[in-house]
């Protein structure tokens, strides 16, 4: 017999969303924090390549009782009945989830997990709510630094496919030149944008500062899949310098081209990381634990000499 | 919109049943979703055209083979003749939870093969066809998962390792593991076995050529069923990932279709 049994809900205002939980059989550990994963982009709540299906069964196995929802709108969930913009209806949605949860299962500490634009929702989210014990953020989104600049660029010019595209007439910088010279634009620009506005840039800061300030903690995960965002690990350190991130934070960096997690072998090393990080939640950050801004970046950078992990070296 | 769980404690069935909206038909549907990384990036299309049928007074039931989506099992676990009795046990569900006498079947992809065998079987039963885009032969579409399996990987510079033995062997597909197994079942379906056996009521909806060696026009021909309805429409894929949306886009030309023709 497994050691989780799953159940379908329908809760939140109107009961328009669609979740399914995952509960342990055996829920001896009461210190063990519940989790609530979030949609990636307008995928459904299984997630790519069934990957949040896996990893709620094996958290389950572990202890965790386990949500996957659809926000308003995506999957099989019902749309919100009053016009809220889309951040405001994503925050709706995850406490209406939290509030379920507390309810139905007596959960009282949840983590908020998800993947791409699911990760910046959990970051939006996770200082807000005094039940939000921790965020997890996969490939969330990160300005880009001067530091990704060189790295990125140098990177580029050490490929062998640059140099191609570069004397085949493929490459961007052609396209650049004709433009400057004014002959019709025959290629796609290709080169990244900035990517991440003042306003954007700010929220984010914020939401930093409100999970740390909170004694909470993140475990930000990037993977080599988003380079055109962000390219070594300690690039979220960097691009939020006034954020106080001390011990309460830990950032992987794993070093799979594979964003979505297409292949089992980055998706185990993803539930290997989450399952370590979890089995510690129980453990609050103190303030005097926490480290300044000048010394933050000694306590987050801990290297772990894991296959599959390394900080991105070009 | 009802979620739940149906089927067997060894077998549990992941369903959403949708209540016609408008006055009910004697007739309900069941939707067959296709596997793997298309029935990712359709999930929204699909849901779009039950809320459709719905719509249009069918009580739908859409749900997920055993090993995929929501219901029980692990990914490694899916195999077809296990997704046969998935929507033999779904077409009893829909006829009992909705009371309705008969049942109009859609299948998108591989789906649609399966709705096509089930439908095949299940004879007066069975009010209306629809199969979406079919895979008309299992080796065609292992060759064209394996293609766009491999072009991804080219695409991300990284290797294709084929699967350990001791997990069912085989090698992934866009996310999913294709089994030693699971890729002999499918090499093995053959849409032309069935076509002799479809109902009269049945439409072919067709957005692509079919790129594999066997062709759905000499199947009709051989098997003198030039009474099935075609549709070949232009339309977006919903099985194939939208790069701006990271899912599939919804088609409602074709969706409309179907619900038109269905009646």
């Amino acid at each position: 017999m497994d050691c989780f049994s799953e159940q379908t809900f329908t809760f939140g205002q109107d009961r328009r969303l669609v979740g399914v939980v995952a509960l342990p059989r055996n829920r001896s550990d009461s210190r063990a924090v519940a989790v609530v994963i979030l949609n990636t982009g307008i995928v459904h709540r299984v997630g790519h390549g069934r990957m949040y299906v896996d990893l709620a069964r094996r958290l389950a196995t572990h202890g965790h009782v386990v949500l996957r929802f659809d926000f308003s709108g995506l999957g099989d969930s019902g749309t919100l009945s009053d016009a809220q913009q889309p951040l405001e209806a994503g925050r709706t949605d995850i406490r209406e989830a939290i509030d379920f949860l507390q309810a139905q299962c007596n959960v009282d500490r949840v983590v908020v997990m998800g993947l791409c634009s699911g990760a910046n929702f959990a970051v939006l989210y996770g200082g807000t709510d005094a039940r939000v014990d921790g965020v997890i953020a996969i490939d969330p989104l990160v300005p880009r630094t001067l530091r990704y600049y060189v790295l990125y660029y140098t990177w580029r010019l050490l490929k062998l496919s640059t140099w191609n595209d570069l004397l085949a007439g493929r490459h961007p910088m052609w396209t650049k030149l004709a433009t400057a010279l004014g002959r019709p634009q025959g290629l796609e620009e290709r080169t990244p944008s900035d990517g991440v506005n003042a306003e954007i840039r700010a929220m984010l800061e914020n939401a930093y500062s409100s999970i740390v300030e909170a004694k909470k903690r993140i475990l930000a995960i990037y993977t080599a899949g988003m380079q055109h965002q962000h390219c070594y690990r300690e690039q979220m350190l960097d691009a939020f310098p006034n954020v106080q991130f001390g011990s309460s934070t830990v950032i992987e960096y794993l070093n799979y081209r594979d964003h979505t997690f297409m292949y089992e072998e980055s998706r185990n090393r993803l539930f290997e990381i989450v399952s370590d990080w979890l089995a510690n939640s129980g453990k609050r950050v103190l303030a005097g634990e926490r480290s300044n801004a000048s010394a933050h970046s000694e306590d987050v950078l801990q290297s772990r000499k894991r296959p599959g992990i390394t900080v991105q070296v070009f | 919109m009802m979620p739940f769980y149906f089927g067997s404690e060894s077998r549990r069935l992941f369903g959403v049943y949708e209540a016609a909206v408008a006055r009910p038909r004697s007739s309900a549907a069941l939707i067959c979703y296709p596997w793997g990384s298309e029935y990712i990036h359709a999930h929204r299309a699909m849901r779009r055209l039950s809320t459709a049928l719905a719509g249009t007074g069918r009580h739908t039931l859409r749900f997920d083979y055993f090993g995929t989506g929501d219901s029980g099992g692990e990914t490694s676990e899916g195999d077809l003749a296990g997704w046969r009795e998935d929507v033999d046990t779904a077409f009893d569900e829909i006829l009992d939870m909705s009371q309705a006498s008969r049942v109009t079947i859609i299948g998108l992809r591989m789906g649609a093969t399966l709705a096509a065998e089930i439908a095949a079987n299940r004879g007066r039963a069975v009010e209306n066809l629809v199969l979406w885009d079919p895979v008309v032969a299992g080796s065609d579409y292992i060759k064209d998962l394996h293609d766009q399996a491999d072009a991804f990987v080219r695409r991300k510079g990284i290797k294709r390792e084929p699967r350990r033995s001791g997990q069912g062997g085989g090698r992934e597909v866009l996310g999913f593991c294709l089994t030693e197994a699971l890729e002999s079942e499918i090499r093995a379906l053959d849409l032309e076995r069935v076509v002799p056996r479809l109902p009269k009521r049945t439409l072919i909806i067709e957005t692509q050529v079919a790129s594999g060696r066997t062709s759905l026009d000499e199947i009709m021909t051989r098997a003198e069923r030039l009474d099935v309805h075609r549709e070949r429409m232009e339309s977006s894929r919903p099985w194939l990932e939208d790069l701006s949306d990271t899912a599939g886009a919804i088609p409602v030309n074709v969706i409309e279709q179907i619900v038109t023709w269905c009646g």
